[in-house]
């Protein structure tokens, strides 16, 4: 791969951090190959075995984004900031890691560090682009303030 | 306004003394200490499901009334607990939330003492140090907490004069936990705090009134609206404990499928029980699936939540993803449901430690009904009995009758 192709894909990573900021949540889904999935996953020294806080399919990732306007979940903006720590590409599929910071500011203007973890995210190029199979957001902090019932 | 300033007159709202509170009792410091002291340091207080001491040294460390314990399955198998503090001079022992012991040792990083999973006092260093006073260590020991398992769930308690465990919930919450958090052969599967802002009798109150159901449109359209809804009733027991009787949620009016396949015993496909522990735990079973909540106060205004969630030991891989999968959908931090709740409690909070509530309205009657707040008097009452303290006035003389409100 060139160093396009590289910068294709950093860009591609960082976009969907932008989609969630933007609520821009369609095109976040559209990030997604059609049976990709999304998955919050916690490590944690009480359980002896990861968990999984979050598991959602490409269709239920869409449901849960049109479901906002009906829940009462708090609106508050955030910002993602990512690095992109590796990526791999073989033929067809590629693996990217990033490590990501999730920062939200309330309604007085307010900035807190939410929480941090990495993007481990399988690719897949179809038809020239690259699409997510699969997001695990391997997520570092485990006592969020707020819960998040939202993809972070 | 401040919330210190007592109901009177025209600040009432004209109802019968049990069917409203004195917000001071949320706020107020001193009700916080009482609580601490005659509640959490009394009950047996919920600390973890026995798998999450799955092998021999494993342990978690927690507060209980605000002292620091340790919890640990011994070489002897046996669910012992301990302060966890060190009987030289006071440190802490073990620091880290959860692990095992290696070599059935516990060393404290002070002074270097040591003691295993009974609490025995194994070494002191440089012991010659002691032999002119005759210190010996078998002459101290950790200091041992009562520990008592009932169908897996882990109970401790700090007062040596409280009843014992099963008299402590009655028979018939016994019977309510024998099926089906104490047949199905269980273990955690999800683990998670959070950190509320809130007191957490607040918190407490969501898991013991239907009303609040009307803040999620998860209940809304999966519970509220089924037909024999207003057929469920709650139950008071003894000591405070509620239930809440089995109905069945209708999850494929919001496209989450269906709950017909894994059902736990005793519970009808997409049935959903509710069984309440006074005063903060709520094991709450969706045909599948269990969560445990359990509360640890930290301040008049913020409270640390711990929920878990359980399935079946012998769950296939594929079982477990549904199992993960179905709690998900509505608990856990990526749930629908808890983000809401929080949001509710933390406006609370917010507006009532201001002084602009003074009074909370607990006054509907349904008959036991899922939206009769008998269940919140029930609560209160033994809130006030154990603290000795009028919920609707914290200043009232106790035990004197008062008079209603409604009659001034």
């Amino acid at each position: 791969m060139n160093a396009t192709e590289f910068e294709r894909m950093r860009q591609r990573i960082h976009h969907s951090g932008r989609c969630l900021d933007d609520r821009d949540y369609d095109g976040f889904v559209n990030l997604f190959t059609p049976d990709g999935a999304y998955r919050i996953e916690v490590d944690a020294p009480e359980m002896k075995s990861k968990m999984t806080w979050m598991t959602l399919d490409r269709d239920e990732l869409r449901q849960r984004f049109q479901s906002v306007p009906e829940q009462v979940w708090r609106d508050i903006e955030t910002t993602h900031l990512i690095a992109v720590d590796t990526i791999d590409f073989e033929g067809e599929t590629a693996k990217t890691s990033a490590t990501v910071s999730i920062f939200r500011t309330d309604d007085e203007g307010r900035t807190q560090v939410y929480a941090v973890g990495r993007y481990e995210d399988a690719w897949q190029r179809i038809e020239n682009k690259w699409q997510i199979s699969l997001r695990v957001l391997d997520l570092r902090t485990r006592l969020l303030p707020v819960p998040a019932p939202l993809p972070l | 306004m401040q919330p210190e300033e007592r109901l009177s007159g025209q600040d009432r709202p004209g109802l019968p003394s049990t069917h409203y509170l004195d917000n001071r009792i949320y706020t107020d410091p001193a009700i916080f200490k009482r609580e601490r002291d005659a509640i959490f340091a009394k009950i047996w207080k919920f600390v973890c499901h026995e798998t999450e001491l799955s092998d021999r040294g494993d342990f978690r460390t927690l507060t209980v009334a605000e002292r620091p314990l340790i919890v640990v399955r011994g070489q002897d198998n046996q669910i012992r607990t301990f302060f966890n503090v060190c009987v030289h001079r006071g440190a802490r022992l073990l620091r880290e939330p959860a692990g095992t012991l290696v070599d059935d040792h516990i060393q404290c990083f002070y002074h270097l003492w040591s003691y295993n999973s009974r609490g025995q006092c194994t070494g002191i260093a440089q012991p010659k140090g002691y032999q002119a006073s005759g210190l010996q260590p078998d002459h101290v020991h950790l200091r041992e907490v009562r520990t008592e398992t009932l169908f897996g769930l882990v109970f401790v308690c700090l007062d040596e004069e409280t009843e014992p465990l099963e008299d402590f919930l009655g028979p018939d919450i016994v019977e309510s936990l024998r099926v089906p958090f104490g047949s199905a052969d269980l273990e955690v599967f999800h683990f998670h705090r959070a950190e509320m802002t809130t007191n957490w009798k607040m918190f407490s109150e969501t898991n013991q009134e239907g009303y609040h159901e009307l803040l999620h449109v998860m209940n809304r359209k999966t519970g509220l609206a089924q037909k024999n809804y207003r057929d469920r009733r709650w139950n008071s027991h003894h000591n405070g404990h509620l239930t809440f009787d089995q109905a069945v949620i209708g999850y494929q009016n919001l496209n989450l499928g269906s709950r017909e396949a894994g059902t736990l015993p005793g519970m009808l496909p997409n049935g959903h029980v509710v069984v309440d522990l006074f005063p903060d735990v709520m094991l709450n079973c969706r045909s599948t699936v269990v969560r445990i909540d359990s509360l640890t106060p930290l301040e008049p205004g913020k409270t640390m939540l711990e929920c878990r969630g359980l399935g079946r030991k012998t769950d296939t891989p594929e079982e477990r993803s549904q199992r993960i999968r179905q709690h998900n959908q509505v608990w856990g931090p990526s749930g629908r449901n808890l983000p809401e709740d929080i949001w509710a409690v933390e406006t609370q909070w917010q507006n009532i430690v201001t002084g602009a509530s003074r009074y909370s309205i607990i006054a509907r009657e349904e008959d036991w009904g899922p939206m009769d707040d008998a269940t919140l008097r029930s609560f209160y009452d033994a809130w006030g009995r154990r603290i000795g303290c009028h919920a609707h006035d914290i200043d009232a003389p106790w035990p004197a009758e008062v008079p209603s409100d409604s009659q001034p």
